[in-house]
């Protein structure tokens, strides 16, 4: 199980910023998701999830809202705020340039 | 960009603050969805139920833990934190209410105290002037040998006419005049003073209503009968009706109109007097029936001058023009002069900043309200002391407490938050009590404010304002941070969660060491407080003991003031006369004379005189104290006579004389008939005429008396002006031998004073209904007053160096009694191993011991240094005295050993197979 530590210090940030700019989701389902497009390789620890979101919230990048759930139940939905969409595209850049900048070291021809 | 972010947040902050409740309650369900979820997945995985709800929890990694993460992103902390703070420390102190009572009480003292003396220094050295640009006020004075703020008139409006240093120059007559205001038949007692018509313009301050005095107030004696209402008294007595501007008013009898209210708050530049009515110079002699050549003599200190300095005069420059237009005053009296010796010497002008308002009180207060502001911040840090001390013991016994709540995740910073909330409360709470605690102390403080013995003076008026709840407020929260961070620091060091595993007494040697240091602090700073009182009392002992040259016991000064009622010249003195007779028949009355002046009151009559055979040395001013006292006076007050006799009532004029009206400076008055004689004290003898004899030789008084007096009498010195200083040379004249003006009756009798007062007011109302008695009191009651000031330092630095010792025995006590239950197993065994009581009890003492010598120690060399502070106010002892030294040191230990006594024989009677088998 990877453990946050695992992750590139904020890409927890990018990753649930992303996934939510596709669509409101409540907790458990941003968390499958997430598993479920990165094939399994990427994995947020229950445990330092819901501390992420309740962060995103608070920064006024994501917002709450309690829905009835597909299977009938209440759940917290959370969506993007136009703040938000800002702090994506900004990270994203920022990402693509730090992981651009690691391939090119990685790729290095050894001599 | 901020604001966008601002209106996403400030929603959630409100929220979080708000609707606290909801938002757990949303969390746990979030939380909870999200188990269940997980739940329903892993049993699909193929796990029982059992395992599956295992796995959903493992996976969180601590639900509650998470819980407070999501909780912390909220960051209401600030007002969030306090308020769960606040309620959680209201909670836990509900808990303990013995702490609790012993901390406030103890807190209450502390602050109380301060409170109180600052409430005093707060109104006696701190408050401005209600004027416009206090600060380039100042204050002018003159310096023969102390620095006087007395004036006469003639030299005043001669340096407000031609100084070129101030906008303006004012000046007013010091104190309160008592004044009469008729109402119909009925006579009103009330206050005033005297104001040069530039007066309210040089303070700066307008009239609330009507008009203030001006420049034309002050054209001529008797022309500007015009009074200037103070605010409270046109609230009191005209309701505040805005018709009272051009009102009549009688004032002694003399028709007034008012022309103005004064603004609110301000009672002149005196800080001490509050008066009622403000009225022209110019018409003192209608007002008091005292002469204007009286009043406008270089020879009579009166009144008090305040300038307003131009911006860029320097005080140096200013002092030395004014000095040089008295200069020229004295050498114009000089030439006017037959005998140019009697004119009065210039002394050297100094200007002191009068910002703060002039108050003798404010003078004479100063260094002790210093004195004892720093006496009871001793006291209160000795209460923070213990205090600590108290928190130190609680936070061992909530160690397990602290560390749990540590281990469950809250971080340190929040649990120290949480604890020093707690302090602050009992902080507070101890603030609150406090100043309860002051109030009742002000009024203590208050009996020490003279009060000049007339209700008249509505004194020193020490409040709770603002600045004394801002100055609580802050001294609070720092006694809550200074006994508080320390233990709450100690009692969250990570390595303390170690007692959730063990939990072993005594295995706290660090904190038990600053507990002891917090005892050695106490001793350390009651030492100098306890030697610092026994140095006072001493001084006001010696002052107590002081043979003043006249016996205050059974004496009696009753004022009465039949000048005030119309009566002058010859009908005063018949009054007084008269009155005098009829009192000394008064049953239980053992003698009863007149006097101008009695001892110690804070009057004085000076004046220049040349003596027969003695020329003035250089630089010695030409001075000498003098009184008007009838026969049998000092039979009265108990002053021995040395040498000759004492007057008659021959000695006096025939008939009383009255003073023309207006006189020119300078004319000669018709000579009084009869032979002048006076009698002089033995300071006056020696210091004029050596072993000479001083009976019959003739002195020559300045002023308008051309005729020299003949001394027929030596009298031994008595102390008029203080208990401290010996006695300068004095002159006494028979007690008419002046014009007929307001005299005191001194009694010698052996009833009560309210036997004495009903008798006495029997006498003056058989004489004229109309005349009230204004005044009766002891001489002892005079002596008391010269030394209050010292009896104030003395009572308080002995009361707050009692406390001092108290707080200190007390924290003595809980350390000793915690070292006993923390060492009670190895006490045991070591009884059991053959130690006897006494060895246990020198163990105990052993450690006592220690912490009383090296606190004794510190503070010994604190004394030392602090005491060489206060030696100007002692009086017969001196800073390093050894007696006050000793004795404060006998009480410390006598104090240590009885606090820690009870603890000890405790120790000594420990039963070694329980001590044993503790734990």
């Amino acid at each position: 199980m990877s453990k946050p530590s695992d992750l590139v210090q904020g890409t927890l940030d990018l990753l649930i910023l992303k996934i939510l700019a596709l669509e409101p989701l409540h907790g458990w389902a941003v968390s499958q998701r997430l598993k479920q497009v990165s094939g399994d390789v990427l994995q947020v620890s229950d445990g330092s999830l819901y501390p992420a979101l309740h962060k995103l919230e608070q920064e006024g990048w994501i917002t709450a809202e309690w829905k009835t759930s597909d299977l009938g139940r209440r759940a917290k939905f959370y969506s993007l705020t136009r703040l938000g969409r800002r702090q994506l595209a900004k990270e994203s850049a920022n990402w693509d340039r730090l992981s651009n900048a690691i391939s090119h070291v990685v790729r290095l021809q050894e001599s | 960009m901020r604001f966008e972010h601002w209106l996403y947040t400030i929603p959630l902050r409100l929220r979080s603050l708000f609707r606290r409740n909801r938002i757990e309650q949303e969390l746990d369900e979030e939380l909870r969805f999200h188990l269940e979820q997980r739940i329903e997945q892993e049993i699909a995985d193929g796990k029982k139920p059992e395992q599956a709800r295992y796995a959903a929890l493992r996976a969180m990694q601590g639900l509650d833990q998470r819980k407070e993460e999501c909780r912390d992103t909220r960051r209401m902390s600030l007002v969030d934190d306090l308020w769960r703070n606040l309620r959680y420390g209201v909670r836990g102190l509900k808990r303990s209410p013995g702490f609790v009572a012993t901390t406030v009480i103890t807190l209450a003292l502390g602050i109380g105290a301060n409170t109180a003396i600052f409430s005093l220094v707060d109104t006696v050295m701190l408050e401005l002037l209600p004027v416009k640009a206090p600060e380039q006020l100042y204050f002018v004075g003159h310096s023969p040998q102390r620095v006087s703020m007395t004036w006469n008139y003639p030299d005043y409006r001669a340096m407000r006419d031609r100084n070129t240093v101030f906008t303006g120059l004012a000046g007013y007559s010091l104190g309160l005049e008592p004044i009469g205001i008729q109402a119909g038949n009925a006579t009103e007692l009330s206050s005033g003073i005297f104001v040069s018509g530039n007066y309210f313009n040089v303070l700066g301050v307008s009239a609330a209503l009507g008009r203030a005095f001006n420049d034309a107030d002050d054209r001529a004696p008797g022309a500007s009968p015009y009074v200037v209402l103070s605010y409270s008294y046109w609230q009191s007595h005209f309701n505040g009706d805005m018709q009272a501007i051009g009102r009549k008013l009688r004032v002694n009898d003399y028709p007034f109109t008012v022309i103005g209210v004064a603004p609110r708050g301000f009672a002149g530049a005196d800080v001490a007097y509050k008066p009622d009515l403000f009225m022209p110079i110019m018409m003192r002699s209608e007002v008091l029936h005292i002469p204007f050549a009286s009043w406008n003599d270089r020879h009579n200190w009166w009144m008090a001058a305040v300038g307003r300095l131009k911006p860029g005069a320097s005080i140096q420059k200013a002092a030395g023009e004014l000095f040089s237009i008295c200069k020229h005053q004295e050498s114009a009296e000089r030439r006017s002069l037959a005998n140019p010796q009697l004119a009065n010497t210039a002394d050297q002008v100094v200007l002191e900043p009068a910002a703060r308002g002039f108050s003798y009180l404010a003078g004479q207060l100063k260094k002790p309200l210093s004195i004892l502001f720093v006496i009871v911040a001793v006291v209160l840090l000795i209460a923070c002391a213990n205090v600590a001390n108290l928190m130190l013991a609680r936070g061992a016994t909530r160690r397990r407490e602290i560390a749990v709540r540590l281990a469950l995740g809250a971080n340190r910073r929040r649990v120290i938050s949480q604890l020093l909330t707690e302090s602050m409360l009992i902080a507070f709470l101890g603030g609150a009590c406090g100043i309860l605690v002051s109030l009742a102390g002000i009024h203590v403080l208050l009996r020490f404010v003279p009060q000049s013995g007339s209700q008249l003076v509505n004194g020193i008026n020490a409040t709770l304002d603002w600045r004394v709840l801002a100055f609580t407020v802050t001294v609070c929260i720092l006694t809550g941070l200074l006994f508080g961070i320390v233990p709450a620091w100690q009692s969250t060091r990570p390595d303390l969660v170690r007692p959730l595993k063990e939990d072993v007494p005594g295995s706290t040697a660090t904190r038990f060491t600053l507990r002891r240091g917090l005892v050695v602090l106490q001793v350390g700073l009651s030492l100098p407080l306890l030697v610092g009182a026994a140095l006072f009392a001493r001084t006001l002992g010696n002052l107590r003991e002081r043979d003043t040259g006249f016996a205050p016991k059974n004496v009696f000064v009753a004022s009465v003031d039949p000048t005030r009622f119309g009566y002058t010249g010859q009908r005063t003195r018949d009054f007084y006369d008269r009155l005098c007779a009829r009192t000394a028949a008064l049953p239980g009355v053992r003698a009863a004379s007149l006097a101008l002046l009695t001892p110690l009151t804070g009057s004085s009559w000076n004046g220049s005189v040349t003596v027969e055979g003695y020329t003035w040395k250089r630089g010695e001013r030409n001075k000498i104290w003098l009184d008007a006292v009838g026969p049998r006076y000092f039979d009265v007050i108990g002053t021995p006579l040395l040498l000759g006799r004492d007057f008659t009532d021959l000695d006096n004029p025939a008939t009383a004389i009255e003073l023309p009206d207006h006189i020119v400076p300078g004319q000669q008055l018709p000579d009084q008939p009869g032979r002048h004689v006076a009698i002089v004290n033995e300071t006056f003898a020696r210091h004029f005429f050596g072993d000479r004899g001083a009976v019959g030789m003739h002195v020559a008084m300045g002023g308008p008396f051309r005729n020299s007096y003949e001394i027929v009498g030596v009298v031994k010195d008595a102390r008029y002006f203080s208990v401290r200083n010996a006695a300068d040379s004095m002159m006494f004249i028979p007690v008419w031998r002046r014009f007929a003006a307001q005299r005191e009756l001194v009694i010698r009798a052996s009833g009560s004073m309210p036997q004495l007062s009903d008798l006495l007011r029997r006498q003056i109302h058989e004489l004229n209904p109309a005349i009230p008695l204004l005044n009766i009191r002891t001489l002892e009651h005079d002596v008391n007053e010269s030394i209050l000031v010292e009896r104030l330092v003395a009572t308080l630095s002995g009361f707050f160096g009692i406390l001092a010792l108290l707080l200190s025995a007390v924290g003595l006590y809980g350390v000793v009694a915690y070292t006993v239950t923390c060492r009670t197993r190895e006490i045991g065994i070591r009884i059991a191993v053959g130690a006897n009581r006494g060895s246990v009890l020198r163990l105990v003492f052993q450690d006592v011991i220690a912490m009383v010598f090296i606190g004794a120690a510190i503070g010994a060399l604190v004394a030392f240094v602090a005491t060489r502070a206060v030696g100007s106010i002692l009086y017969g002892v001196t800073p390093d005295d050894l007696v006050s030294m000793i004795g404060a040191g006998l009480l410390l230990v006598g104090a240590a050993t009885g606090a820690s006594f009870i603890p000890a024989r405790r120790a000594a009677k420990i039963n070694p197979i329980v001590a044993l088998r503790y734990e």
